[in-house]
């Protein structure tokens, strides 16, 4: 090796400048894990509406509800039972499971039967989406008590290859999504000590900004359409309790008596109007049909209606806003037959009476 | 590969390791196995093509000086190569009027599909065709003598630190190094590590999380006025951080090797006017349009109205280098009017002009500027871009303005190391880039080495949960 003179006592400088980084790091990526996965105040938002007027039936999901079907129609069809939706963009499984157990059930009298939209392999994967403000939406919807579901999926290879055995092994995602989300929130204070508004509008108006229906056609967003690709997955079907939520929704519904509906929606078909699938994802249909129905709940398949045409499609997933009601009336009909009976009066008073109850040994 | 993934840590510490243990010949070899690995890891008809323009302009080069009297003869044909080759990959589609698929068929290729053709084009095309027709032309000038080793000349063209996104290189800098034996330096080594950990810095954080906002905001139907300028502010900073950390990697990884690349940018958003911008920003590319379209058209020295036309037509070229798209004309257009009316300005009667003018000022006017071209530039839809520039503030909401400066403020935010390091660059500078061993005493080893730590936190920390690729890998 060519040295410089002196070049002994500057490596070693150099040793130094590079060694010192790496130990700099090395206690942010052992340390706060167990902080992160502690759950925030406790959001009732949903909780506050479902209580408020008690529905038989909830929708559980993300974009897959609200940018397909019209969420304001499809209570006069099914009326006169009660629907509710709780659905937030982007949302995946361990949302709408702990969405499930802590306002669903949680609600007197509780709902009867659940749909959960999905695409594909959203119940597969539970790490997937658990970071980044997601991770601040899962942590408010969380009890104490629910650390080990976050765990489950947290514990989960985050990638492939180099980039997966690293993360693996140092998960400093929760520590970078707290530090981001405190730059954030000194930027909302900043706005709102600028501008004279208060952090909650802000942020409500942010979210109106970016609803989905806001966004251009000719913007395939990345964030937005973001989807996983079925053809390129290699997945076979598995309810492991380890693994993914699907065996905890089955137990927290079955505890309940509740009847969950996995309603798995057509995605964008080709110019053929045909949805492109691999036999492995028909068998992991098949399977997870199967699964279901063996604990005694439902599974839906409307991928190959053909009916739901390219033309009603606005972006990835999501249809045009005209073609809603077209969809909903689609979906009622597909479900109507799966459709609970209204509470008896005797039920909803049970249920307020739990509700009041409970309420009081909160506040005491 | 890209620099901010595993694959290229893994991959260059392995290069270094073995490099520095190799004689000089045997590390020109093994840098050129690892530039054509690096280039090709992607796709190997990078390779191709890349090889193909290169073997031409090496032969073409050395008949200029074996028979000169046909030099002309042999600069045409490699300029016809260089440009064709840039023509059919890079402008296909937009001298075709969109129709890049249908020409592809009617070549032969009739099973080729959309998405086969966007693939086509080679990443970083632009630039390693710019600096091999520089290098043809000094040699057909007289100015460097051709390349003899044709092992050296495939490693100058494919050199990897800077292949994919520059800086540009000439000849006589680079290739004067590719020809001399190398020494490791710890010193600058040193520094290195720092300059490359700073680009993550600059990549990672700052770049991708203007990227969020700026992605978002140019994803919406119909912003407010402030909303889009917020977007538009977001992109300035991701734009420079994004491409100044590419350099910055750049140069630190060719360091590392014993290679020192060219200066890209010189802190453009503190210039107080456009010409000032523009020998800061993108230096490499600038001084190529300079020294072989600006100068070659006649420079400033000719009529008003030919230095006009002049400079409108390389900012023109230089837009279009940037992509075959009406928005990089339009963008390239709008800055080529800029300098026109500063020069017009600095020559206009002295009684229009005060007699002094504050910078800061003039350097927020000048970001103002600068700003307004980064929305030509970002907007690829010209219909979008007419409804932007017709958007009202006097029509926002308070709380359009609330959601404005809510980025405003997070982009801000992001971007203080880069506010820090604008306001102590010339005392780093100093430090830095000083080569007298006693200017290197081993407490500035420390503060380094804690400059190191602090960059390597602070990109753990802040890192953008997603990121995209460089900007500049498209062009």
């Amino acid at each position: 090796m060519n040295f410089q003179p002196r070049s002994r006592r500057d490596l070693l400088q150099l040793l130094g400048v590079c060694a010192l980084p790496l130990l700099g790091v090395a206690p942010l990526i052992v340390t706060r894990q167990e902080q992160v996965e502690e759950p925030l105040e406790f959001d009732t938002e949903h909780l506050d509406v479902l209580q408020h007027d008690p529905p038989e039936v909830v929708l559980i999901g993300n974009s897959m509800v609200y940018c397909r079907l019209n969420i304001h129609y499809l209570p006069d069809l099914m009326a006169p039972l009660s629907v509710e939706t709780i659905a937030e963009g982007g949302t995946r499984s361990l949302q709408w499971f702990l969405w499930l157990k802590n306002h669903v059930v949680a609600t007197q009298p509780h709902a009867k039967v659940v749909f959960l939209f999905y695409r594909d392999y959203d119940f597969h994967r539970a790490n997937f989406r658990v970071s980044g403000k997601f991770l601040n939406e899962i942590r408010r919807t969380m009890r104490e008590g629910d650390q080990a579901y976050l765990r489950l999926a947290r514990g989960q290879s985050q990638g492939w290859g180099v980039k997966g055995w690293l993360e693996d092994r140092f998960d400093t995602i929760p520590l970078n999504s707290h530090c981001r989300s405190k730059v954030e929130d000194t930027a909302m204070d900043a706005a709102a000590l600028l501008t004279g508004g208060t952090d909650k509008k802000i942020e409500a108006k942010v979210s109106k900004v970016f609803d989905l229906l806001e966004l251009r056609r000719d913007v395939q967003d990345a964030g937005i359409a973001e989807n996983d690709n079925p053809i390129l997955e290699k997945t076979q079907f598995s309810a492991d309790p380890g693994k993914n939520y699907l065996s905890h929704f089955a137990s927290v519904a079955g505890e309940h008596g509740i009847k969950l509906v996995f309603y798995r929606v057509r995605r964008r078909p080709d110019e053929m109007n045909q949805v492109p699938q691999t036999d492995l994802l028909r068998q992991y249909t098949a399977d997870f049909k199967a699964w279901a129905e063996s604990l005694g709940h439902v599974h839906v398949d409307e991928t190959d209606d053909e009916r739901i045409t390219l033309e009603m499609f606005r972006d990835g997933d999501h249809l045009y806003r005209e073609s809603y009601d077209a969809y909903t009336e689609m979906f009622y009909q597909r479900v109507k037959h799966l459709l609970p009976t209204r509470f008896t009066p005797e039920e909803m008073a049970a249920g307020k009476e739990a509700a009041r109850k409970a309420r009081k040994r909160e506040n005491s | 590969m890209i620099f901010h993934s595993y694959d290229y840590l893994i991959f260059f510490a392995a290069l270094l390791g073995v490099y520095w243990c190799l004689p000089f010949r045997g590390q020109n070899l093994l840098l050129l196995v690892a530039s054509y690995f690096f280039y090709g890891y992607v796709h190997p008809w990078f390779l191709i093509l890349l090889t193909g323009t290169a073997l031409v302009d090496f032969f073409t080069s050395n008949r200029m000086v074996s028979d000169p009297a046909r030099k002309r003869f042999y600069l045409g044909l490699t300029l016809v190569a260089n440009l064709g080759v840039l023509s059919m990959f890079k402008y296909l589609d937009f001298f075709s009027g969109g129709h890049a698929l249908q020409v592809m068929h009617w070549l032969g290729f009739t099973s080729m599909t959309a998405a086969e053709v966007a693939r086509l084009l080679p990443v970083g095309l632009s630039f390693y065709t710019f600096q091999s027709i520089a290098y043809v032309v000094d040699v057909y000038r007289g100015e460097i003598p051709p390349q003899r080793k044709i092992f050296d000349f495939l490693l100058f063209v494919s050199f990897f630190p800077q292949l994919v996104a520059g800086p540009i290189q000439r000849a006589a800098f680079l290739s004067s190094q590719l020809t001399k034996p190398r020494v490791f330096d710890a010193r600058i080594a040193s520094s290195a590590v720092v300059l490359i950990l700073w680009g993550y810095l600059k990549k990672l954080v700052i770049a991708d999380n203007a990227a969020t906002i700026c992605n978002k905001v140019f994803s919406l139907e119909n912003p407010s006025w402030p909303v889009l300028w917020a977007g538009v502010f977001a992109f300035s900073v991701q734009i420079f951080a994004d491409f100044s950390a590419y350099t910055d990697i750049a140069r630190g990884s060719a360091r590392l090797l014993g290679f020192d690349l060219a200066q890209n940018f010189d802190h453009p958003y503190l210039s107080a006017s456009p010409p000032e911008f523009w020998r800061r920003w993108h230096i490499s590319l600038s001084t190529w349009f300079r020294d072989y379209v600006y100068i070659p058209l006649g420079g400033g020295r000719c009529s008003e109205s030919r230095v006009v036309v002049n400079l409108l037509l390389t900012f023109l070229l230089s837009g279009l280098w940037h992509g075959a798209s009406w928005n990089y004309l339009l963008w390239g257009g709008y800055h080529g009017a800029l300098i026109v009316l500063w020069r017009w300005w600095e020559r206009g009667p002295e009684r229009l002009r005060p007699a002094r003018l504050w910078r800061w000022p003039q350097v927020l006017l000048t970001f103002a500027l600068i700003n307004f071209g980064w929305l030509l530039f970002r907007e690829t839809n010209l219909n979008m871009l007419v409804h932007y520039l017709t958007l009202n503030p006097l029509a926002a909401s308070a709380a359009d303005w609330q959601v404005g400066a809510y980025f405003f403020f997070s982009v801000l935010f992001f971007s203080v190391p880069l506010l820090v390091q604008m306001a102590l660059h010339r005392r780093i500078e100093r430090r830095f880039h000083s080569e007298s061993p006693g200017d290197f005493p081993w407490q500035w080893s420390l503060v380094q080495a804690l400059t190191a730590t602090a960059l390597m936190v602070a990109i753990r920390l802040l890192c953008a949960p997603d990121s995209a690729d460089f900007i500049y890998f498209q062009f």
